[in-house]
């Protein structure tokens, strides 16, 4: 579950280390994100050797996808899993991943039209 | 429907229950119950809790080796339809795991067996070590016999 003010790791190349939830879009009222929700987040801290193409500073404002929550996920066949962070994967409006690796495996859940590109760039996935 | 197998325990888990833990390198660890989880959380190894299931096949209180358990593993090539297999595979299923029961059965009374040495071992040390309290119970029935015989003599001399 990522609210405002939630802080989460960054599982990319794009040189971002976490970034702070501002705000959990998709939704009038919208209270938790989970995975596959859109959020819009300012970034926290850098990795020691960013990137130097994106050229994202800290305090700059942008989208990620949640990709892993600490809280449980359920599907409908009954099975229940959860990961041991939380982390997103930082991307743009449209949903396109700005950086060019995903570090980590993601969750059948983000198996939407939207953001299959995200998927293919995972190492495995759930 | 797939039926899986506990991390921790070993134990079989139905569909719904449990959950399982995603670590960073794409393992799943699926648990049983909160029980199963929270020992994992603790960071404690299944081979040194003493109620899991591989904390006794490690401590040869279960059968490990055994041809029985060639049924039970698995198999990732696909096998083509044959209504004929399917029966034949049924009854070996069956005759597999009687026979599995008996082997077990014989393992724990071969286990027994050396335990029951080890108890006869214990009981002939105890006796050896307490057999002053055997004695002087013995002295204590006599001294007693004794009192009872007089006291039966004086009452025919009344």
């Amino acid at each position: 579950m990522i609210q405002t003010q939630t802080i989460v790791d960054v599982v990319d190349n794009s040189g971002v280390k976490t970034l702070r939830c501002i705000k959990v879009l998709g939704g009038f009222k919208k209270r938790y994100g989970v995975f596959g929700n859109l959020i819009r987040a300012s970034i926290q801290e850098l990795r020691q050797k960013g990137n130097k193409k994106l050229g994202l500073k800290k305090g700059d404002l942008v989208f990620a996808v949640v990709v892993q929550t600490r809280s449980q996920l359920k599907r409908k066949d009954g099975q229940v899993f959860k990961f041991f962070k939380n982390s997103a994967v930082i991307v743009d409006k449209q949903m396109k991943p700005l950086a060019t690796r995903v570090l980590t495996p993601l969750c059948n859940e983000l198996r939407h039209k939207k953001s299959i590109k995200l998927l293919s760039l995972a190492p495995s996935i759930l | 429907m797939r039926v899986g197998k506990c991390y921790f325990c070993s134990s079989p888990i139905y569909p719904g229950h449990g959950i399982a833990f995603a670590r960073n390198d794409a393992k799943l660890f699926h648990f049983c119950r909160s029980k199963c989880h929270k020992n994992f959380n603790l960071k404690r190894n299944p081979r040194k809790v003493r109620w899991t299931k591989a904390f006794r096949k490690v401590h040869g209180k279960e059968m490990t080796v055994d041809t029985t358990f060639e049924m039970e593993k698995r198999r990732n090539r696909p096998v083509k339809y044959d209504r004929d297999l399917v029966g034949t595979t049924l009854r070996a299923m069956q005759r597999a795991s009687e026979v599995q029961e008996k082997r077990a059965e014989l393992h724990y009374v071969n286990r027994m067996a050396a335990h029951k040495v080890k108890a006869a071992v214990r009981a002939r040390v105890e006796i050896k070590e307490s057999v002053d309290l055997i004695e002087s119970s013995e002295a204590v029935k006599e001294a007693v016999m004794v009192d009872k015989l007089e006291a039966q003599k004086q009452k025919v001399n009344i």
